[in-house]
């Protein structure tokens, strides 16, 4: 499952404060979009912390494009892209600050799709705004592109859809679809216009946790 | 140069990823550290200007001269930490209280070392292990620039007492375990504690050997045990963060359960009180160890007419120490204060609440410090619970001072208590 799967996890476990949101979840994505659906609460976006490596996982091991996460974690995470339902990122840097990092921790450069996706974000005239003076969908569109950076194997997005305007949820759409020919990608969302017209498969996370409990999509 | 310009010169730059390997890294390093720094800058500043009472209490303190005596004292303690004259376990002692008082000043600056919630951002990027440690070990340093100033200073001091280089070689290996000893409790790594103890044990040895072969080799041993610790914790991959998720015992899930069905005000209170350890231990060990040295203090003065000013001084002392929870408590809801607002609570339901809560913290103090005045029959018990009840009164009117007194609440809360103090004593006088 490991070495041929985009993406794929096995055993992986989670708990927060000693309680358990979830264990022995295993799952193998393929290249293409995907789309993770779940009830609030029940482990969608710790799942995505999970594979990123933003978080330990209690148990569990977690391949990025064949290359194991906890085992050689440079190599894996140069494959990988997060975006986090709310920007982490500090409030004093500027937006080209965070595309600068991004691409220098990845050993890459910021090449014409990132550009493309600035433009479409209309970004240009926010890349010297710092974060805290930035609305939420500019941040969430700042984190967007920086995950463009590096044209990654597998992209992590949570609620990407979240605080974009319409013409740039379009425009994400689109630009999922593409990037879904060659990558692996796996969004949390709830919003089922968002996830048909990125043309995602559905994954109920309950159906992870409890592989007995499928649910039809 | 506009924001096009400079894109334009950035895509067609020289970009890290096409230099070498070492250079992209020494660049990363350079991003990284400069960010962490900032943050590191603005969030101890933020720590600063709301604790700056506590530094001009240090200062005032402090004898001598007003910060510089910090650093002689701090040097001072340092040096005769690792001076030869003293048993072992004297050694032993002092070597642990530097660990201590290292891993406490440490503390309060977790957050701003922690590089906020960004670092579970750059945890996802491809960050080489050697920049990490790099950043982390800068940080480390800027957090301990106090102490290494004292060190710098009690290195001069040993050297030209002894002109012997095994007394700082010793105060170098007394940091180090210092400072494993703070990473591991910045970190939870606490398989790496045992090591810096028995690594104490093994440098107060050293410091007493006669042969100067064994103090050198006792040095090395003790450099080396925190180092096999922080090397077993490192491969256990007990990673930052996985040492917090351990399953809460029934007991403590039971009461969990009670109050959160019967009292969930005090519920949040004490989670809100267990969530800053570091904040509760050291304001509550204080107040507690302040009215047991109050105790000693009357039983040096043979209870005499010292007793009740010394008592009603540490009644007054514990009252502005534990007066800070107030602002712990309301700091913690001030993210949730509009929604709250929302809620169909009666008015003053959470200062009332707070008080209350406060005041409990209060009772073992006041035990501490009127039960054996009571015992000895120097104070009736009537005296002693009108004494106990003003006390109460007292705290529960400092909240104001601490709550809306802003960066004037330590002044205006030392007057009040001043005001208190005076009045209780004439009146025990009588």
């Amino acid at each position: 499952m490991s070495s041929h799967s985009a993406l794929a996890c096995e055993g992986l476990g989670a708990s927060y404060e000693g309680y358990e949101i979830f264990r022995s979840l295993n799952c193998a994505l393929a290249t293409g979009v995907h789309a993770l659906r779940g009830t609030n609460g029940i482990g969608k976006s710790t799942l995505l912390r999970l594979l990123a490596g933003a978080q330990a996982a209690d148990a569990g091991r977690v391949w990025i494009d064949g290359i194991d996460l906890m085992q050689v974690p440079v190599q894996a995470k140069r494959r990988l892209s997060y975006v986090p339902d709310e920007s982490p990122i500090y409030p004093f840097m500027t937006g080209e600050e965070l595309l600068h990092f991004v691409s220098a921790a990845k050993c890459s450069r910021v090449d014409g799709a990132v550009d493309d996706l600035i433009g479409a974000f209309d970004l240009r005239r926010h890349l010297r705004t710092r974060f805290d003076a930035m609305s939420l969908g500019t941040r969430k569109k700042m984190m967007l592109c920086a995950a463009w950076i590096g044209a990654p194997r597998v992209l992590l997005l949570d609620e990407p859809g979240n605080g974009l305007d319409f013409a740039s949820r379009h425009h994400l759409v689109r630009r999922l679809r593409e990037l879904g020919r060659q990558s692996a990608i796996l969004f949390t969302a709830h919003d089922d216009e968002f996830v048909s017209a990125c043309g995602a498969e559905v994954i109920e996370m309950s159906s992870l946790i409890d592989p007995e409990r499928s649910v039809p999509t | 140069m506009g924001a096009d310009g400079w894109f334009r010169h950035w895509r067609t730059g020289n970009i890290s990823g096409y230099r070498g390997l070492s250079s992209a890294s020494r660049d990363m390093y350079r991003q990284l550290v400069r960010l962490r720094l900032r943050w590191y800058m603005r969030a101890s500043g933020n720590l600063v200007l709301k604790h700056w009472q506590w530094f001009v209490l240090a200062c005032a303190i402090v004898p001598g001269p007003p910060v510089v005596a910090i650093f002689r004292h701090a040097a001072s303690l340092l040096a005769a930490s690792v001076a030869p004259g003293m048993a072992p376990a004297q050694h032993f002692f002092m070597v642990t209280v530097i660990d201590v008082a290292l891993v406490l000043w440490i503390l309060p600056q977790r957050h701003a070392l922690s590089g906020g919630s960004f670092m579970h951002y750059a945890d996802t990027l491809p960050l080489q292990r050697g920049v990490r440690l790099g950043v982390e070990a800068t940080l480390l340093v800027a957090a301990n620039t106090v102490m290494l100033v004292s060190a710098g200073i009690a290195v001069a001091q040993i050297w030209s007492s002894f002109g012997d280089p095994y007394a700082p070689c010793c105060l170098l290996a007394l940091l180090g375990l210092a400072v494993s000893a703070q990473q591991a409790v910045l970190n939870h790594r606490w398989i790496v504690l045992p090591g810096v103890v028995l690594g104490n044990g093994v440098l107060a040895a050293g410091l007493t050997a006669q042969v100067a072969g064994a103090r050198w080799l006792l040095l090395v041993a003790a450099i080396a045990s925190a180092t096999i610790g922080m090397l077993v914790a490192v491969r256990s991959g007990r990673a930052r963060g996985t040492g917090r998720l351990r399953p809460r015992s029934d007991a403590v899930g039971s009461a969990v359960r009670i109050l959160a069905r019967h009292a969930p005000a005090l519920l949040a209170q004490c989670k809100t009180v267990a969530d800053r350890p570091a904040q509760t231990i050291l304001r509550f060990g204080t107040a507690t160890a302040l009215a047991f040295g109050a105790d000693r203090l009357m039983a040096i003065f043979q209870f005499d007419e010292r007793t009740f000013p010394t008592a009603i001084l540490a009644m007054a002392m514990v009252s502005l120490l534990l007066a800070g929870f107030y602002r712990m408590l309301r700091n913690a809801r001030s993210a949730m204060e509009s929604y709250l607002a929302a809620l169909p609570l009666p008015p003053n339901y959470w200062p009332i609440r707070d008080t209350k809560f406060v005041l409990l913290l209060n009772g073992l103090p006041l035990v501490i410090l009127l039960s054996p005045q009571i015992m000895r029959g120097l104070l009736s018990l009537l005296i002693a619970i009108a004494l106990a009840i003003t006390c109460q009164v007292l705290l529960a009117l400092l909240r104001w001072p601490v709550v809306y007194g802003g960066r004037r609440s330590l002044l205006y809360g030392v007057l009040l208590t001043a005001l208190w103090s005076g009045v209780a004593i004439a009146a025990v006088s009588r």
